[in-house]
């Protein structure tokens, strides 16, 4: 017989290559133990629902008569679901071309990018065209989409901030680009130096590499940090500079924590600044129905808005997006919901706002008692959690500890992790999964576990870690250092 | 604390400064993390404009990109899309009064009604607190708020708005493993498959695993549906075209296949793949077993991966064609997971429940190392996961609600001829003796026994085989065949569950 076909040897490169340690070992151990029955806390993704946040009412009513529109036609389905979620069933209902079992338009809805295009306008207060709104099964999907239509080879590279969401630098590994790292200042709360940008497209420069866009996670992921309209500027005149498309991942718009920085879209900032950058800089926008206040990642559900890509770069995206024939259309129906919410008088208004509120304050709320749990630690920073959904502790390893996880044949922070896994059960992302300057390490955390659990979460933490530390310091006694 | 690290922090700005190939004016040294209205030049530009036109433009894409084509929704669609348009703001601009898209299989959108079983169990689950209210049963059939709470206590918290496992819900896996199992008569196993947004991004995935340059090639049919040049051509790969033959419907020689696979060597490419796609699109032809028993010998003796595009396997039309999976011809000739690397590929969106919106499907993945399997985990885990409801309609294609008939021949011990007339069923049943001698403590007749047992367990009320009479020894009971088609799978699931622990408290 001749020797298989796909093996480890002859599999495609770049495939190997990737890496993405939020389900990477630490999640696979932690996976091994709950079979073994160990209670394990997972809190390696942005995954609210699997937490116990519970899905809002209304969206959920309306998708759910959308599936079996027979219901409709019950004379007793007023029993069970409010009028206003009946009509918005009918609404969305009307806008698909046979209901949630048939493909949809390519790029989603017409009339639900129109929504879309509506929440733009509501929010930048500058138009915004749904030709140029794409719906996607996840925003993960549309930065695929993107990187797939920039990069060419190892030749292009990409601005991705260190840390950063590891879908970035998995997908750069897939399609054979360069990443090129742009350290955001821990000791600066996550802030971004232009400076450093600067440097890291000359070195990429001179090692041959076209730098060819630059991406920012704002609200940051892992990091929280809120980007302030003057960073915002600055990063888009640089874009405008150094000819990069600017990929702005805001996914986690919703989820703001501090007043000093609310939440405001490259977009709006880009319009704001006007000609000719208004007119010049490219920009793809990226949002999401699984992070804010609904976190229906299940969904998978999500769109990106280009800014400034010429007609013909359009129509090529488009064909890509045909050929996966059309996104989800439940999840089309959640964004549509997402962007154009209930408004005051409607039957279930009062409800929809408590339940969203009620998640967001306690987000809030869980933000501050994590940092301030982890900053009551022995040898652990934290900064605080401005934004998004995660705590990105900085834990100071002792020599001795870094010397141990040598020998186990381990980096570091996976040490301190898979250490802290089986204390504890609680499953973090160690540092090194999104990447931090050399020899620092953290953890990334969700600040999603319940928050009647995060005492005990945080105490547990505290018990594991002061005793770790003890362990691998040569002396006894609190220090900070 | 933070002095420290500031320090460090400082320390390692100033030491990469240092190190800065470019000169800068001094003010680089202190850093900058706030606002500031100067703006920094660039040694590369020494101007406010742009150095060159924008930097995505069609001449700047990734050539893959512009080198893909798929026709299915190409440009014929969109001038459609332009007539139709200009149907509704000028009626009787044209010879005709509607355009008809006969482009795509696309049922829902041309009137065929979703499975109503189906959609219930989707609406239960999307929207599960319901559950717990009375006035839910008005509403729904018994049968979809069972299986809806069967499914949704096989998802952590129930909830189904969290990402899964990133194969998939487990629970939901071994409902597909399970269909498959009974499907084939091989066993399946739930760790060898993964849901997908539908069949196509499992495609992706393995084209990206196989093509490493455009030295790889995969042999594809001609004609074949363009998913498959579109994902080799994104990928950087070479398609290795082989010809069906349109004289003998669309028939399949492996003699040709092998003479492409020759040709494509020659030129120095290796070939990783063959895909075939049955029942066939666009040509729609079935293959016989014995022509799939060739292509599975071609595949295990040239090396190269069975890339079997099965989404189509409910959709046959002709009595004298029935569909056979290549997992189910691959073990019927004694082929297990050493002989050959074959990925079979399903979908929601076709058969008689075309669900296309819904992007759903899978692939079940046989034949491959430990490590490959990790890397095409690794792959998935990137994007978390599929759409859960997309899962869950997977799980219920695999396992539909069966009929009476299905559910007797299904159960251990008995046996049921097909009802050609009349209004009956009248399966046999192997009473073990041990319940044979617990019916002669009772006085009762043993098939007897048994109804009056499935009665008071169930309600359900059969007639009993000695009625009518039998063979002496045999067993029997009669079931018609009339209850309402929504009541018909609580029937099953309670006659099963109640033949499930008879035969384990009775079983010799």
């Amino acid at each position: 017989m001749a020797p298989k076909a796909l093996d480890y040897e002859s599999m495609n490169e770049n495939v190997k290559k990737v890496q993405y340690a939020v389900r990477g070992e630490l999640y696979l151990r932690a996976s091994e133990l709950q079979k073994e029955g160990k209670k394990i806390i997972f809190t390696n993704v942005g995954n609210p629902h699997a937490l116990g946040q519970r899905p809002l009412t209304f969206p959920r009513q309306v998708v759910a008569l959308c599936q079996a529109p027979f219901l409709l036609d019950d004379p007793n389905v007023g029993i069970v679901f409010p009028a206003d979620a009946i009509a918005r069933a009918k609404h969305y209902l009307s806008l698909t071309s046979g209901g949630l079992g048939a493909y949809s338009d390519s790029r989603g809805i017409p009339g639900v990018r129109k929504e879309v295009a509506e929440f733009i306008e509501r929010r930048d207060g500058y138009p915004s065209d749904p030709e140029l709104i794409f719906l996607t099964d996840g925003a993960s999907k549309g930065v695929m989409q993107t990187l797939n239509c920039v990069i060419r080879g190892e030749g292009d590279g990409v601005l991705v901030p260190v840390p950063q969401y590891p879908l970035y630098s998995a997908t750069i590994s897939l399609l054979g680009g360069s990443l090129v790292p742009y350290y955001l200042e821990e000791t600066a709360n996550w802030g971004l130096d232009i400076n450093d940008l600067q440097q890291s497209v000359a070195q990429a420069r001179s090692k041959g590499i076209t730098v060819r866009a630059m991406v920012i996670i704002n609200p940051g992921n892992p990091t929280g940090q809120c980007l302030s309209e003057a960073n915002l500027r600055e990063i888009l005149r640089f874009c405008y500079q150094e000819n990069l498309v600017l990929l702005g991942d805001e996914v986690y718009q919703q989820n703001i924590y501090q007043d000093e920085r609310p939440f405001v879209s490259s977009k709006k900032v880009l319009m704001d600044m006007g000609l000719p950058f208004s007119k010049e800089v490219q920009l793809v926008s990226f949002h999401t129905v699984s992070k804010g206040y609904w976190g229906e990642c299940g969904q998978r559900g999500g769109y990106f808005e280009m800014t400034n890509i010429p007609p013909k770069t359009v129509d090529e995206i488009y064909k890509i997006a045909s050929i996966a024939l059309s996104p989800n259309v439940p999840a089309q129906i959640f964004m549509g919901l997402m962007v154009n919410p209930l408004k005051p008088g409607d039957i279930s208004y009062e409800q929809f706002v408590r339940e969203s509120k009620g998640i967001l304050e306690s987000l809030r709320r869980r933000a501050r008692m994590m940092t301030d749990g982890f900053n009551s630690c022995r040898n652990v920073v934290c900064n605080f959690t401005e934004g998004a959904m995660y705590s990105f502790p900085q834990i100071r390893l002792p020599p001795k500890a870094i010397e141990a996880a040598k020998r186990a044949g381990k980096v570091p922070d996976v040490f301190y992790c898979l250490r802290l896994l089986e204390a504890t059960g609680i499953s973090t992302v160690p540092g090194s999964g999104f990447g931090q300057k050399e020899g620092i390490f953290h953890l990334r955390t969700t600040i999603l576990p319940a928050e009647e659990d995060m005492p005990a979460i945080m105490e547990s933490f505290k018990k594991f870690n002061d005793e770790f530390m003890e362990q691998y310091e040569d002396y006894r006694g609190y220090s900070r250092m | 604390m933070r002095r420290f690290v500031i320090g460090r922090g400082r320390n390692f700005l100033n030491r990469s400064h240092q190190q800065n190939l470019l000169s800068s004016s001094s003010s680089h040294c202190q850093s900058r993390f706030l606002s500031s209205t100067s703006v920094i030049d660039s040694p590369s530009s020494s101007s406010m404009a742009p150095t060159s036109s924008p930097a995505i433009t069609v001449d700047s894409l990734n050539p893959k990109v512009l080198k893909c084509e798929y026709a299915v929704r190409g440009e014929i669609v969109s001038i459609a899309q332009r007539l139709q348009q200009e149907l509704q703001t000028n009626p009787g601009s044209h010879s005709f009064d509607e355009i008809l898209y006969c482009n795509i299989g696309n049922p829902q959108s041309l009137g065929q009604q979703p499975i109503t079983f189906f959609r219930e169990v989707l609406a239960l689950c999307d929207h599960p607190s319901i559950l717990d209210r009375s006035e839910t049963q008005g509403l729904f059939s018994a049968d979809s708020i069972e299986r809806a709470w069967q499914i949704l206590d096989q998802i952590p918290g129930r909830a189904t708005g969290a990402y899964s496992h990133s194969q998939g819900i487990k629970g939901l896996r071994d409902t597909i493993a399970a269909g498959i199992e009974a499907r084939d008569g091989f066993p399946a196993d739930p760790n060898d498959i993964f849901l997908t947004d539908g069949a196509s991004p499992a495609v992706h995935m393995m084209m990206q695993l196989l093509i490493r340059s455009e030295n790889d090639g995969i042999l594809c049919p001609i004609p074949q549906y363009p998913l498959y040049s579109a994902s080799i051509a994104l990928h950087g790969g070479t398609l290795v075209p082989y010809y069906l033959d349109e004289a003998t419907g669309w028939g399949l020689e492996t003699s040709e296949v092998k003479k492409q696979l020759e040709a494509a060597k020659a030129k120095g490419i290796t070939v990783r793949a063959l895909v075939v796609i049955n029942p066939g699109n666009p040509t729609g032809q079935v293959l016989a077993e014995e022509n799939q028993r060739a292509i599975v010998e071609f595949c295990k003796k040239e090396g190269l991966v069975l890339l079997a595009d099965e989404v189509y396997q409910e959709n046959v039309y002709v009595p004298e064609k029935k569909f056979h999976s290549f997992k189910k011809v691959s073990r019927s000739m004694g082929y297990g997971e050493k002989d050959i690397s074959l990925v079979s590929f399903q979908s929601v969106s076709k058969g008689y429940y075309g669900e296309c919106g819904k992007r759903g499907g899978y692939m079940e993945v046989t034949g491959f190392s430990a490590e490959v399997r990790e890397q095409i985990y690794k792959v998935a885990s990137v994007n978390l996961c599929s759409n859960i409801s997309g899962q869950i309609l997977a799980s219920l294609v695999m396992s539909p609600p069966k009929t009476l008939e299905d559910a007797f021949n299904s159960l251990e011990g008995i046996t049921c001829n097909k009802a050609e007339g009349a209004m009956y069923l009248f399966p046999r049943i192997q009473l073990p003796e041990k319940a044979i001698k617990a019916a002669e403590a009772e006085k009762t007749v043993p098939d007897a026994f048994y109804c009056r047992r499935l009665l008071n367990a169930t309600g359900i009320v059969l007639v009993p085989g000695s009625g009518f009479g039998q063979v002496p020894g045999t067993w029997h009971f009669r079931c018609t065949i009339l209850p309402q088609e929504d009541k018909i799978p609580a029937i099953v699931t309670r006659l099963t569950d109640f033949h499930k622990n008879f035969m384990d408290k009775f079983r010799n």
